[in-house]
């Protein structure tokens, strides 16, 4: 009985498991987080650790002075999320998510992202 | 911990078990030793009244609780004020289009399910053997489902099979092993009082024991694999509250099977091997320690409604920067 525990658990240490979140957190994001990019982006894709429900996740994107940037709805599948993007000028824009994942949890945070040389 | 969730939580899992619990505990062990029974003996007739009391009550009280889990997840889900859930068909829009509201959809035709087939049986009691097969399999799928309720979803590839595939087998699992223990006592306390029935006693407990034997084993593999899902790592169990709260669990659980070891090594056998008087001190401490067992299994519930709602322990250590979780 013992031995055979030993062999299940030691088998799924070996495929990977505990890599898993309960909590869907970003996992990354394109533009990247933080990053600097030479030209405005069409859209804003997320990806998160855990699969999303549809109906109650969102993302806003705003621009240095808080005007949104982003528009549509975000559209959302397994564990992304992409929303498109008004034609934006050079600048820092701030996103912020907002999520459910399919365990009934929620989740949020927000990251920058910068157009345009330094 | 003032969360109202946690309450209805531990309320909806203590009543499913012991609705199911008494299903299985008919079927699998009580029927059974009635079936030896000596002709004429009162009990039979009296504890199965008993068990049909706890699966409709527990049945009753599991809707109800069911219900207002769903109010409260679909008030958490949508941010949304309380009496606004109601007006804004946010619980529709939880029911058909999430994942938990699915599940929910499921659970509730599959009690509506069971109690139809619990009801048929009542008036047809003579084909018994398939409405126990349906019970049984309703009975076991519905307790199951709360998988989908809980931390074990979410994930893709392999993960997202075997996680809730694991985690519905230790529910029924755990069912069966903490909802038998009460209709287990009422068995012992009505044998206490019939002379006859002390084989009942006998057939019934060692049958309880080789279930719970099983069952034993399959709550070991299963709950190791949710571990590691959950909590897989040294830090993740001891410096986490969900890390702790899991190893209180694990002990009560030892605990527990180290109660059923001494029933079955020491006690199940005196019940009919040795005198009348040590029959009598047997049945009484088999009572004393179901009970115990039962009150340990009501604490592990409580502590399963907590750990639902504790963000699992390997995700509070890398918590990546600038992202917040709410229950």
């Amino acid at each position: 009985m013992r031995m055979r525990i030993t062999l299940v658990m030691l088998l799924l240490v070996a495929l990977g498991a505990g890599a898993a979140r309960a909590h869907a957190f970003l996992d990354h994001a394109s533009p990247l987080v933080g990053s600097t990019v030479a030209t405005a982006p069409h859209e804003v894709a997320l990806t998160f650790t855990q699969n999303l429900e549809a109906a109650f996740s969102s993302v806003e994107v705003t621009d240095a002075k808080g005007v949104r940037v982003d528009q549509g709805k975000p559209q959302i599948s397994g564990n992304t999320m992409r929303v498109g993007l008004k034609a934006a000028g050079p600048g820092r824009y701030q996103v912020h998510w907002h999520v459910l994942s399919v365990d009934t949890h929620k989740t949020e945070g927000n990251f920058s992202f910068t157009v345009g040389g330094p | 911990m003032g969360d109202p969730l946690i309450y209805v939580r531990a309320i909806h899992f203590a009543a499913a078990i012991t609705a199911v619990g008494a299903i299985f505990f008919s079927v699998f062990i009580a029927e059974p030793a009635f079936f030896k029974a000596e002709a004429g003996a009162r009990s039979p007739t009296v504890l199965r009244a008993q068990f049909a009391w706890l699966v409709w009550i527990g049945l009753a009280v599991a809707l109800l609780s069911g219900a207002a889990w769903f109010v409260l997840v679909a008030q958490s889900m949508s941010d949304t004020s309380f009496a606004d859930v109601f007006s804004e068909g946010v619980l529709w829009t939880v029911l058909l289009q999430t994942g938990f509201g699915h599940a929910w959809l499921a659970r509730l035709i599959l009690a509506c399910l069971l109690a139809a087939v619990l009801a048929a049986s009542f008036q047809r009691p003579r084909k018994r053997l398939l409405a126990d097969i349906y019970a049984v399999v309703l009975a076991g799928s519905f307790v199951g489902t709360l998988a989908f309720a809980g931390h074990a979803v979410g994930a893709g590839g392999f993960e997202g099979i075997v996680h809730p595939a694991a985690d519905f087998v230790h529910l029924i699992a755990a069912a069966a092993w903490i909802g038998m223990l009460l209709p287990l006592a009422l068995l012992l306390a009505a044998a206490a009082q019939d002379e006859t029935s002390v084989g009942v006693a006998y057939t019934a407990t060692r049958r309880f024991s080789n279930v719970g034997l099983v069952t034993v084993g399959v709550l070991l593999v299963t709950g190791c694999i949710n571990a590691l899902y959950l909590a897989g790592s040294l830090p993740a169990i001891t410096e986490t509250d969900y890390g702790r709260l899991l190893l209180i669990k694990v002990a009560l659980f030892l605990l527990m099977v180290a109660i059923a070891a001494i029933n079955r090594q020491v006690w199940t056998p005196r019940l009919i091997h040795v005198s009348v008087a040590s029959s009598r001190k047997a049945l009484s401490r088999l009572r004393r320690n179901a009970a115990i067992e039962a009150g340990l299994g009501a604490v592990i519930i409580v502590i399963v409604a907590v750990l639902g709602m504790t963000p699992p322990g390997l995700h509070q250590q890398p918590i990546p920067e600038m992202q917040h979780y709410s229950h």
